[in-house]
Parts: C-alpha cells; sequence; structure tokens
C-alpha cells in the first residue's frame, strides 16, 4: 500500500481500534501509542518524497490528497505533537469518564488535521476541515461540564458560519474558473479584478482568521480551550489554534501567490498591510489580557491566540526570513506550548487545580516540571537561548526592515505582556510559600517526564541549533516558489545571527556567574517557610502567598483601553439575536384570524408585487 | 395486472376502506404493507419510467386533453418513491408508537394520506389535483387531532381553518383557468397559456401559490405548522414534514414551470423563499419544544428548498429536489427520534429532557447524523445538497444572489446554534453519564431511524447512482414543452 494511504487511514483505524479496546486499560493505551508513532515513524521516512492519491468523490469532484515537501512540514509537527501529548497523557493516570471516546475524538481529530495538510483542492480541504472542526468541537465538550458545552457551542456555530463562507467562496471559485486545484487556481486568478480577489479573500479568510483566533475573531478561543480537559487543551492550544496559519500560507501564497501584490494601492492600503494590522492587533491586545488571568490554562489560551499573532505577521510580510520566521514560531511554538500545558497538568494532577491563587511553592516538591516550564517560558517569551528567540527575532527584523514599525512596536509591546504574564505563572505556581495541602505531593512517574525531557532539549535545541528547522522550511519556500532563506546550523549567517554564539556566550555568564557564587561568602539555607512581610515574622501557620491581584497596576493601566470591548460586542450580538428571534415569533401568535389575515395579505402582495 | 400505475392510487383507497373492518395492530399491519406494496410497485416501474414516461389515461378511450389522465414522469415517480418509502418507515414506526387511540381510524386515515400525496404527484389533472389534495390535506387535519387533548384540538382546529382557505383559493385559480381555456388537462392548459400573461391568469397563479403555499408552508402563510406539527403522533410529524409540505412545493412548482412556463429566476417565491429561511431559523432559536423547533427548522429548510427551485436552471432545481430528499430522510428521522424521547421519557421539553441523566447512545448518533445532515456537514447527504445549491445558486451573477448565500450562510449558523443546544441539552448529565440502548420492543421504533440514518451516510457517496433520476426529474419539471408532448403526443 502506498505510504499515503497508510497516512490517512491509520488514524481512523485507530480510532476504532480506541473504540474496541474501550475498558482494557494499559493495553488501549500501548496500542494507541503504537498507532501514533506508526504513522511518525512513516512520515519520518517520508521525508522529501512525494506521493498523491485521488478518491473519486461527487459529480465530477475527486478528492485529491498528496505529500510533499510542504504537507510534510506540518504532517511531522501534528503527528510528533500528537505522539508527545499521546505519551505524556496516557502515562499518567487518570481517571477519565470515558477514556475510548477520548482516544476516538482524539484520533479522528488527527485524521482531520492530517487530511486538511494533505488535501491539495479547496474541496478535500474544505471536507476534512469540517471532520476537524467537528472534533475539535467534541474535545471541547468531552468533559461534559455546562461551561465546556457553552464555549464549544460558540465555537461550533462560528465554525459553521465560516465553513459556509468558505463554501460560498470556494463556489464562486469553481463557477468563475472551472477548478478547485490549489496549483491550477493561482494561474486563474491572475485575469480576474480586484474586486473578486477581496470577495475570495473575504469569504476564505474569514474561515482562517476564526480559526487561528486572529483578531477580531479571537473572543471564542479562551472559553473553549481553557474549559476542555487539559490532555485536549494541549493539543489544540499546540496545534490546533495553528490550523489557521496552515489554511493562510493557502490562501497567500498557493491561491493568491502573485496577486496578492495586485490587492489594494501602494504601501499603506495593501491587503498585506491589512492582514499586518490584523496580526499587529493580534500580537498586543491579548498578550495585554493574558496576565490578567488567574487560571494557567486559560492565560496559555490567551497566549495561543497572541502568539498566532506573529506567524501571521511573519507570512503577511511574505520576504523569506518573515515566512521562515512565521514557520519557525509555528514549530517553537508548538513546542514549547505542550512543554507548559504537560507541567501544568503535572500540577494539575497533583493538587486538582489549575487556579493560580491556589497554588505557590512547588519548586521542591516538582523540579522536573518547574525546569520545564522554566525552559518553556523562556522560549514563549522570546528570550535567548530558547527557540522562540530565534523566530520572534526573525520577525522583528522582518518589520523593522520591510518599514512596518507601528507593526514592530505592536509586537514588541505584546512581547512584554507575555513576559509579565509568564512569569506571573511560574511565580504563583513554584515560587513562594508551599501550601499547607500541597505538603505531600510527590514527584509525576518517570513516564511522564519523559516527554518532558524530550521537549526541553527540542526547545533548547531548536534555539542553538535553529538550523535544524530551517531545512524543511526551506523546503517549504521552495514548495510555494517562495524565494528562499539562507542560513546554517548556527543561524542565518546573512542577518548576522549566530546562536552557537549567543549560547556559548550565555553559558559562558553562566559559569562566570557561578564562579562568583562559589567564590563568594557564607551561603544560609532559609526553608521556603521564613519569610518575614512588613518586619514581620511569617511562621508555618500563616499563609502568605503573594498570588492574588498580581498586577494591580497594569491593570489599572490597561482598564481604560478596554480591550475586551470585542467579547462584550459579541455577547451583544448574541442577546440582538434573541431579541429578534423573540420578536419574530410573534408572529406564530396562536391568533387564528391574524394567520387568515396574512393568508389574504401574502395573496395582495403577490398580485401587486410579484404579477402586476 | 398488478404493475398498473393506476395501482398506486387505487389500492391504498382501497385498502383505507378494509382496513375499517380489521382491528387495532391488525390494520396497522394492513397499513404497512400497503406502503410496502406501493414501494415495490415503483420500484418494478421506475426502469420504464426512467426510458420513457407512461401516460395512464382513467376512465374512457379519449386521448389525453379529453380525459382524466396520471403522468408517470420520473419526477413524479421520484416524489411517489419518496411517499411510499417513508410511509413504508413511518407505519412500521407507528406499530410499536401507537398504542393507544383508535388505531383503525389511523391507519384508514394514513392510508388516505398515502392515497393523498401519490395522486398529488402523479397526476396530469388540475381538477384531480385539487381533488387528492384535499384527500391528504383533510386526511392530516384529523391525524393531526389523533391525540384528541387540547393541544392537538386546537392545532388540527387552526390547520382546518388555513388549510380550507388555501383550498379554497386553489379551487378559484383553477376556476380562472377554466373560464379562460375550457380544460383542466394540465398538458393541455400549458399549451394554450403564453406570455404576456393576462390578468385572469396572473390573478389565478396568485391563487395557486397562495392556495398550495398554505400546505408548502412559505412564509405568511405557515402559521399552521408549528402548531400541527407537534399535536400530531411523530410517525404523523415525520409524514407531514417529509412529505406533506413537500407536495405543497411540488404543485406550486409543477404549476410554475410547467403550466405557466416561467423558465428563468422566479424572483417571487425567490424572496418569499429567502424570508421563510429566515422566519424559521430564528423562529426555533429559543425554542425549548424538541418537536417544535424541528417544525421551525422544517420552515427554515423549505425556504432553502424554495429558493433552490425558484432559480429556474436545472442544476438549481436538481438541487433543489435533492434538499427534498435530504429533508425528508434527516427531519422524518429527527421526528421519529422526537417520538422515540417522548414515548420512553414523556416529555419534548428539552430543559425537562436535560434533567434525565441517562444518555441512549445509539439514538444520540443518529440524532448527531441528522442535525449534521441538515446542516450540510460532509460527508453526509446534506452536506451534498446544499452544495449543489450553492453550486446553482452562485452561477447566477449578480449581487443580490451573493447575499442570499452569505443569507443562507447566516442562517445555517443559527441552525447550528439551536441544533447544537437541542443536542448538548440531551447529551448534558449532571453525574456520570449512564448509556442505555433501546430495549425490547422499543427496537421497533429504532429500525426506521436505522434505515433513514444509514441513507443519510451513504447516500453522498453514491451520488452518481441517482445522479440521473433527479437530472431527468429536474428537466421534467422546468422543461413545459416535453411535458406537453409526452402528455398530449405530437399534437
Amino acid at each position: 500500500m502506498e505510504a499515503i494511504k497508510v497516512i490517512l487511514i491509520l488514524p481512523l483505524i485507530a480510532a476504532i481500534f480506541s473504540l474496541i479496546l474501550g475498558k482494557l486499560k494499559g493495553l488501549r493505551e500501548i496500542v494507541n501509542m503504537l498507532f501514533s508513532g506508526w504513522i511518525l515513524s512513516i512520515l519520518i521516512q517520508l521525508y522529501n518524497k512525494s506521493s498523491s492519491i485521488t478518491i473519486p468523490f461527487f459529480n465530477s469532484f475527486g478528492l485529491n490528497f498528496s505529500i510533499n515537501n510542504f504537507s510534510w512540514f506540518f504532517l511531522i509537527l501534528i503527528n510528533t505533537v500528537a505522539f508527545l501529548t499521546l505519551l505524556y497523557f496516557s502515562s499518567s493516570e487518570n481517571n477519565r469518564k470515558n477514556t475510548a471516546f477520548f482516544y476516538f475524538v482524539f484520533f479522528l481529530k488527527v485524521f482531520g488535521m492530517n487530511a486538511v495538510v494533505m488535501a491539495t483542492d479547496l474541496l478535500s480541504f474544505f471536507i476534512s476541515w469540517e471532520i476537524m472542526s467537528i472534533f475539535t468541537y467534541f474535545m471541547i465538550v468531552y468533559g461534559g461540564k455546562k461551561a465546556s458545552m457553552d464555549a464549544g457551542r460558540r465555537y461550533i456555530v462560528l465554525s459553521i458560519l465560516g465553513s459556509m463562507f468558505f463554501l460560498i467562496g470556494m463556489i464562486t471559485i469553481y463557477n468563475n474558473t472551472g477548478t478547485l486545484d490549489y496549483m491550477k487556481l493561482r494561474v486563474q486568478l491572475s485575469f480576474f479584478s480586484n474586486s473578486f480577489l477581496w470577495w475570495l479573500v473575504f469569504s476564505l479568510g474569514f474561515s482562517f482568521i476564526l480559526k487561528s483566533a486572529a483578531l477580531p475573531l479571537h473572543f471564542w478561543l479562551p472559553d473553549a480551550y481553557s474549559k476542555a480537559e487539559t490532555a485536549f487543551t494541549t493539543f489544540l492550544i499546540s496545534i490546533s489554534a495553528r490550523i489557521g496559519i496552515y489554511g493562510f500560507i493557502i490562501l497567500f501564497y498557493i491561491i493568491l501567490g502573485p496577486n496578492m501584490d495586485k490587492m489594494g494601492y501602494g504601501h499603506f492600503f495593501s491587503f498585506r498591510y491589512l492582514m499586518l494590522w490584523i496580526a499587529g492587533l493580534t500580537m498586543l491586545v491579548p498578550n495585554f489580557l493574558l496576565f490578567l488571568e488567574d487560571d494557567a490554562k486559560r492565560m496559555m489560551s490567551w497566549s495561543a491566540i497572541g502568539q498566532g499573532g506573529y506567524m501571521l505577521a511573519g507570512l503577511a510580510i511574505g520576504t523569506p526570513l518573515a515566512v521562515a520566521g512565521g514557520l519557525f514560531h509555528v514549530v517553537n511554538h508548538a513546542l514549547y506550548i505542550l512543554l507548559i500545558l504537560m507541567a501544568i497538568y503535572a500540577v494539575e494532577k497533583k493538587t486538582g487545580t489549575t487556579n493560580l491563587n491556589e497554588l505557590g511553592g512547588l519548586i521542591k516538591k516538582m523540579p522536573i516540571s518547574f525546569l520545564g516550564m522554566l525552559i518553556a517560558i523562556i522560549g514563549l517569551a522570546g528570550i535567548p537561548p530558547m527557540n522562540g528567540f530565534v523566530s520572534k527575532w526573525m520577525i522583528y527584523k522582518s518589520l523593522i526592515s520591510e518599514k512596518y514599525p507601528i507593526i514592530a512596536l505592536m509586537a514588541f509591546l505584546g512581547t512584554i505582556g507575555t513576559i509579565l504574564g509568564v512569569y506571573k505563572m511560574i511565580h504563583n505556581i513554584y515560587l513562594g510559600q508551599l501550601r499547607e495541602e500541597h505538603e505531600n505531593i510527590k514527584m509525576s512517574p518517570s513516564l511522564m517526564q519523559i516527554p518532558m525531557i524530550v521537549l526541553m532539549i527540542f526547545v533548547w535545541g531548536l534555539g542553538v541549533f535553529p538550523g535544524i528547522a530551517f531545512k524543511p522550511i526551506v523546503d517549504v519556500q521552495r514548495f510555494l516558489g517562495l524565494p528562499l532563506l539562507k542560513y546554517n546550523l548556527g543561524g542565518i549567517p546573512f542577518e548576522h545571527l549566530n546562536m552557537i554564539d549567543i549560547n556559548n556566550a550565555m553559558l559562558l555568564a553562566l559559569v562566570i556567574a557561578f564562579i562568583f557564587f562559589l567564590l563568594g561568602g557564607k551561603r544560609i539555607h532559609v526553608s521556603q517557610y521564613n519569610n518575614y512581610a512588613a518586619g514581620h515574622f511569617l511562621d508555618k501557620n500563616i499563609p502568605f502567598n503573594y498570588n492574588y491581584n498580581f498586577y494591580p497596576s497594569m491593570e489599572r493601566v490597561i482598564k481604560p483601553f478596554n480591550l475586551r470591548l470585542i467579547n462584550y460586542l459579541v455577547r451583544d450580538i448574541e442577546d440582538w439575536f434573541k431579541i429578534l428571534s423573540g420578536i419574530i415569533r410573534h408572529f406564530y401568535s396562536g391568533h387564528l384570524n391574524w394567520y387568515v389575515l396574512s393568508i389574504f395579505a401574502c395573496l395582495v402582495i403577490l398580485l401587486i408585487g410579484g404579477m402586476l | 395486472m398488478v404493475v398498473h400505475p393506476i395501482n398506486l392510487i387505487v389500492i391504498p383507497l382501497l385498502m383505507a376502506f378494509v382496513s375499517l373492518f380489521f382491528k387495532r395492530h391488525f390494520s396497522m399491519f394492513l397499513a404497512f404493507l400497503t406502503s410496502l406494496f406501493n414501494l415495490w410497485l415503483i420500484y418494478q416501474m421506475f426502469p420504464n419510467v426512467m426510458q420513457k414516461s407512461i401516460i395512464v389515461k382513467i376512465g374512457g378511450v379519449w386521448s389525453p386533453p379529453l380525459s382524466i389522465v396520471l403522468v408517470l414522469s420520473p419526477l413524479s415517480l421520484l416524489l411517489a418513491g419518496l411517499i411510499a418509502f417513508l410511509s413504508v418507515l413511518s407505519s412500521f414506526y407507528s406499530l410499536k408508537y401507537i398504542s393507544k387511540g383508535d388505531m383503525t381510524k389511523y391507519s384508514a386515515l394514513f392510508l388516505l394520506f398515502l392515497t393523498g400525496s401519490t395522486g398529488v404527484v402523479l397526476t396530469g389533472d388540475i381538477f384531480n389535483l385539487f381533488v387528492f389534495f384535499e384527500i391528504l390535506c383533510v386526511s392530516s387535519y384529523i391525524l393531526v387531532f389523533y391525540y384528541k387533548n387540547r393541544e392537538s384540538y386546537e392545532a388540527s382546529f387552526k390547520y382546518l381553518i388555513q388549510g380550507s382557505i388555501g383550498s379554497a383559493f386553489i379551487l378559484m385559480g383553477i376556476a380562472l383557468i377554466y373560464q379562460e381555456f375550457g380544460t383542466l388537462n394540465m398538458a393541455d392548459i400549458a399549451k394554450n397559456i403564453s406570455f404576456p400573461l393576462s390578468f385572469s391568469l396572473k390573478l389565478s397563479l396568485a391563487f395557486f401559490i397562495t392556495g398550495f403555499g398554505v400546505e408548502a408552508a412559505i412564509f405568511p402563510l405557515n402559521a399552521w405548522l408549528p402548531d400541527a406539527h407537534p399535536a400530531a403522533p411523530a410517525s404523523i410529524s415525520a409524514l407531514l414534514s417529509g412529505i406533506a409540505i413537500k407536495t405543497g412545493i411540488y404543485a406550486i412548482f409543477r404549476i410554475v414551470y410547467t403550466v405557466y412556463g416561467f423558465n428563468n429566476v422566479f424572483k417571487p417565491l425567490l424572496f418569499l423563499g429567502f424570508i421563510t429561511l429566515s422566519i424559521g431559523e430564528l423562529s426555533a432559536f429559543l425554542q425549548n419544544d424538541m418537536k417544535r423547533l424541528l417544525a421551525y427548522s422544517s420552515i427554515g429548510q423549505i425556504g432553502l428548498i424554495v429558493i433552490a427551485l425558484s432559480l429556474g436552471s436545472i442544476d438549481a432545481v436538481q438541487a433543489g429536489l435533492f434538499q427534498i430528499v435530504n429533508h425528508a430522510f434527516s427531519k422524518g428521522m429527527l421526528f421519529l427520534i422526537s417520538g422515540y424521547y417522548l414515548y420512553k421519557y414523556k416529555t419534548r421539553s428539552l430543559s425537562e429532557l436535560e434533567k434525565i441523566d441517562t444518555l441512549d447512545i445509539c439514538i444520540f448518533i443518529f440524532m448527531i447524523i441528522g442535525v449534521a445532515s441538515l446542516l450540510g456537514i460532509p460527508p453526509f447527504l446534506g452536506f451534498f445538497s446544499k452544495f449543489s445549491i450553492f453550486l446553482a445558486l452562485l452561477q447566477n451573477s449578480g449581487v443580490i444572489y451573493k447575499l442570499i448565500a452569505i443569507g443562507v450562510a447566516i442562517m445555517t449558523a443559527i441552525e447550528a446554534a439551536y441544533f447544537i443546544r437541542m443536542l448538548g441539552k440531551i447529551a448534558y448529565t449532571k453525574g456520570k453519564i449512564k448509556m442505555v440502548l433501546p430495549a425490547g420492543f422499543e427496537r421497533v421504533m429504532v429500525i426506521p431511524i436505522f434505515i433513514l440514518s444509514i441513507l443519510i451516510v451513504i447516500g453522498g457517496i453514491y451520488y452518481s447512482y441517482y445522479s440521473d433520476i433527479l437530472n431527468k426529474a429536474a428537466l421534467g419539471l422546468i422543461n413545459k414543452q416535453m411535458y406537453i408532448l409526452q402528455v398530449l403526443g405530437g399534437i
């Protein structure tokens, strides 16, 4: 059997197996991991190979899937994340309500995402997209809590609205060009007017903006993702939100291609600049809402929105450095966010909460999880030597050199928000005074630590040797027909970025600091409970954690900007629909005389309006 | 002579009277057998009809303009097949579901309903169309009143009044036509009508659209529907939603396209369709009563069907017929499921169903399939019909069609909102979910639901096997000349 068929079918088989093996604890986990690992191992062998398949579907339409350098890049990312998620969350003992359904949803979601990135025409893209969306919905509502069901409903309604717009756009394209194939479209579309391209961008882009949760369609994400079960939150935040970015790549560089520059007038009124503004706001707003949250999962959901802005910015600029930066940020974000959420889950599993106000001082109890989160948040904040720095640097650099200073400012400010947020998170969970109820906590089982350690190596390793990731990224650029990034193992020589040197310098600084530390004077070991506040000694019995209301002054500063405006607006729109529905239902009032009158009215209207 | 087209109408009519002599379940079983017989008959005749339409003369040796005819074209047989198929499933379902009340009368009326609806789609005579339509309407008025409680009394009475006004309008339309041409044969009328239309023809068209529109549940005429569908027994709701309103749609478009010969976008109905869609979906938005929600959703779907059919191109009509099939299957199934919940939990209020902490897992999966199909989510049947509708809608260039497409998209999102709310409320449980399967004779009710869900799942994939039927049916509806030629011969 061809490899591509295997890649398509294996997740489906795994989903069916997970239903069959529903109650067999242990075996089902092993089988699922084997399936996931199998897919991953096939994928690794498929690097730089291409194959494609056509499945007859409907009328003259067929479903076309292919593996090429472009889809391989996303496939390997999705399946690595899926594998690591499974490895981590299967090895942790859990008391889920319905594990068979858990794995079923997980694998079908993976199937949907794989199919989305393998699709080579709009129809197969759309169908895979719908499958993916539905199982995203199931992931959100899996816990069966009321809050998650409400959030999930909002998600699926918007998603269906987006898909309907996509369908309209797709059919407009088909009726005008007679093809849905990506590669043929680019040639065909160059014959069409600007207004047609804008209509197309609007109808297709709605879904992509929605799925990548860029402003102004980001409001659904924090509720939906943070209220899901943590295993699903992990998968959703780390990779699922990024499928929207994949959509943007399709839109920008495959469907539109060179036509993209046609749209708009000059530098400031162009499509590119519009997308950059969307990206800029997405970088800015969510990252400033992030540190006001009190729940770690919710915080990371906001961060997922914010980081999406960097990727979108990179893609929208379109220079080789920027596109590579955007794609690299997708990889980096997936890796460190996975690591952060694993650490959060380790804490959640032991303490039963992700509320930052109820945690503290866990550093000694859970050192590996702390180290993981530390490395990951350094990456997330974009500080060297972790991977996030490289991609963010590439995006900053391109924003400045391509003359988008305002967007660059937004990007910098967004990073400040991120830093504030992640500091609050690591502080509130791991630092400070240990709570009494958490004194008997033990470390997570070692099987759970393996994926975390692997990810730490990835996060740091890609920071030191970004060249490893640049190889497939440049393959993607080659596939898309874009100018290629010139790189070496340690970075980008052309732009004077050498991460190996930076890393060495930092390690050297660390060594020197450590030497000073050793040479320094007498050290006193202080217990976690040895605290002072306002000149008073606080003993063990007085709980003292500086957690609640962490950034009061920042909150005061950003409050006038009303960053949650869109959330309120959306609530208003929902209310309007309710009111509208209430008004319209008055037609069915139950008064027969009105009903009869309306029949006669219809006759008259038909005669006057339609016939004469 | 068993395989004779006339038996499609005669046998159910005969059995309607015969069934009065049987008791309780035997009469119900007779209804089931008769529907099955009709389905078998249609299956037997299908290959011939696909080759060439069959014209049956009734009562006399005269040729068509003078005699009464049945026209068995692909379109009529498609709809008759749909009617027979849903009747089979519904009557099978009723074997278990209808456990109280006067079952003998139920089956007699059920068979009259079958007679009427089959007659409407088969007849080639406009007065017979009226007569069969009356049989259909009267039997449905009484079937809505089956439970004899306050709610069904009110619903049935309102339905009766509005339906009667509609019928009177139809009769006036027929009178105007007869005054003009002195003929009642549809093909003959079609031959005589020429553009521009005279005032009396316009008036009669308005009468027809309004009159049939009452049964077809087009917007200002559909006030009976949200009362009647929930009040009827679920097996009848499925038929009312799956068949009765479709026969109204059929009659309207038969007259607009085949008799009057409009061959362009029929704008009045396009707008009415869009308004119907919006009103239906928005009314369902806050609905708490499961069957009422489904009834409002039916209004919305009818709006979509009317939009598709009134576009007038062959692709659009084909898409509209496809949507008729999809809606008959999905909504029929959802009504049967609502009956299952009503039977098992004695409630159709969603807030009551929310409190129940068991989940009928297999019924729930069927429900998801039905909802997904109505929303147009691949790979279910509804996706293909919605896809075809959009394909046909956007073939017309013009901002208005794009706006309608966007409107349909928004309405689909609203539809999704209330359907997902419905599913969520049914699935929601406070504690641990307890999954149950249908037990004992409840399985009888599950079999029709299962069959419909299978058809919805595989229907889209095997589209190529029946696209030809839909295509010929659509051609038969919009091609006036072909119809005249078929019925009247080469006159």
